[in-house]
């Protein structure tokens, strides 16, 4: 009895240190972070191709929530631009699991591909 | 101890969690005025005539950027970090965020002064800032630059960086 309320105790603060993370799967398009930040626009596909080779980061934008997260790989040291260049410019799916710390969110891509939603 | 005992720290805990992490408003786009500042550490006084009017205006931080998405020039002071990493609460070294540069993730900033995240970038857009960072990874500097916010989401666009002092 002890130990297991000893478990819970542990299990409930670890979940909310780490904060929410979820296993979702959501549907928008892959974004220029900066440009689509300062300017408040969405980019042509060519000018996101242009940026992210610079090595400026992608974002997905989900268009049904309007919520904008940054992109990263399951494997640290593996970036997510790699992963999403050649679905710029169309209407994609995105799963993974989604991060949020100080208000930014970020998905750890899993898989991706092409909407037909 | 008794289980009366361990209920009651139980119970403290779990509130006190509940509380901290209670989920986030789902309007995104809230009023700046109901946003809470935190009171300024340092009130400079340049001007040295200051009206009634301006007396009512509640004193807000000096380099915070305003959350309606318009730039502000800003300076501030933080560290460098693996943006990712920061996000995902996995831990970090100067050599890994240098390492995980290299790969291609982005180098963010976090000030330390108004805990905020920033993505980093430049103010020509197809130059990426990383290279001018990674020399100042471990290292407490300060950045300078236009400061947009939207929703939650920061991003500095940099002019300058240097060591601080500060």
């Amino acid at each position: 009895m002890r130990t297991s309320l000893i478990v819970i105790m542990l299990l409930s603060l670890g979940f909310t240190a780490v904060g929410q993370v979820k296993e979702v799967t959501m549907h928008g398009e892959i974004v220029d972070v900066i440009a689509f930040v300062s300017s408040g626009a969405k980019q042509d596909a060519a000018t996101i191709r242009a940026s992210a080779t610079s090595g400026n980061p992608l974002g997905f934008h989900e268009t049904s929530t309007g919520k904008l997260y940054l992109l990263g790989s399951p494997e640290m040291n593996k970036s997510a631009n790699e992963m999403v260049q050649s679905y710029v410019g169309l209407r994609v799916f995105v799963k993974g699991k989604t991060y949020n710390r100080d208000g930014t969110d970020v998905v750890l891509i899993t898989d991706i591909g092409k909407s037909i939603r | 101890m008794s289980r009366l005992g361990i209920a009651i720290v139980l119970m403290s805990l779990l509130i006190v969690s509940c509380g901290e992490k209670s989920p986030p408003p789902k309007q995104e786009q809230a009023k700046p005025t109901m946003e809470v500042k935190e009171p300024p550490q340092e009130v400079h006084d340049t001007s040295g005539v200051v009206n009634d009017k301006e007396m009512e205006k509640p004193v807000l931080p000096k380099e915070e950027p305003q959350p309606s998405g318009v730039p502000k020039e800003v300076t501030l002071h933080g560290e460098l970090v693996d943006l990712v990493s920061y996000i995902t609460w996995a831990s970090q070294t100067p050599e890994s965020i240098r390492k995980s540069a290299q790969a291609g993730n982005p180098i963010g900033f976090y000030d330390t002064a108004n805990k905020k995240l920033y993505v980093v970038g430049r103010p020509q857009m197809n130059v990426a800032a990383n290279e001018l960072l990674l020399p100042y990874v471990g290292l407490r500097v300060f950045l300078k630059g236009k400061a947009y916010a939207k929703g939650k989401l920061n991003l500095l666009l940099m002019t300058d960086i240097g060591k601080s002092i500060k």
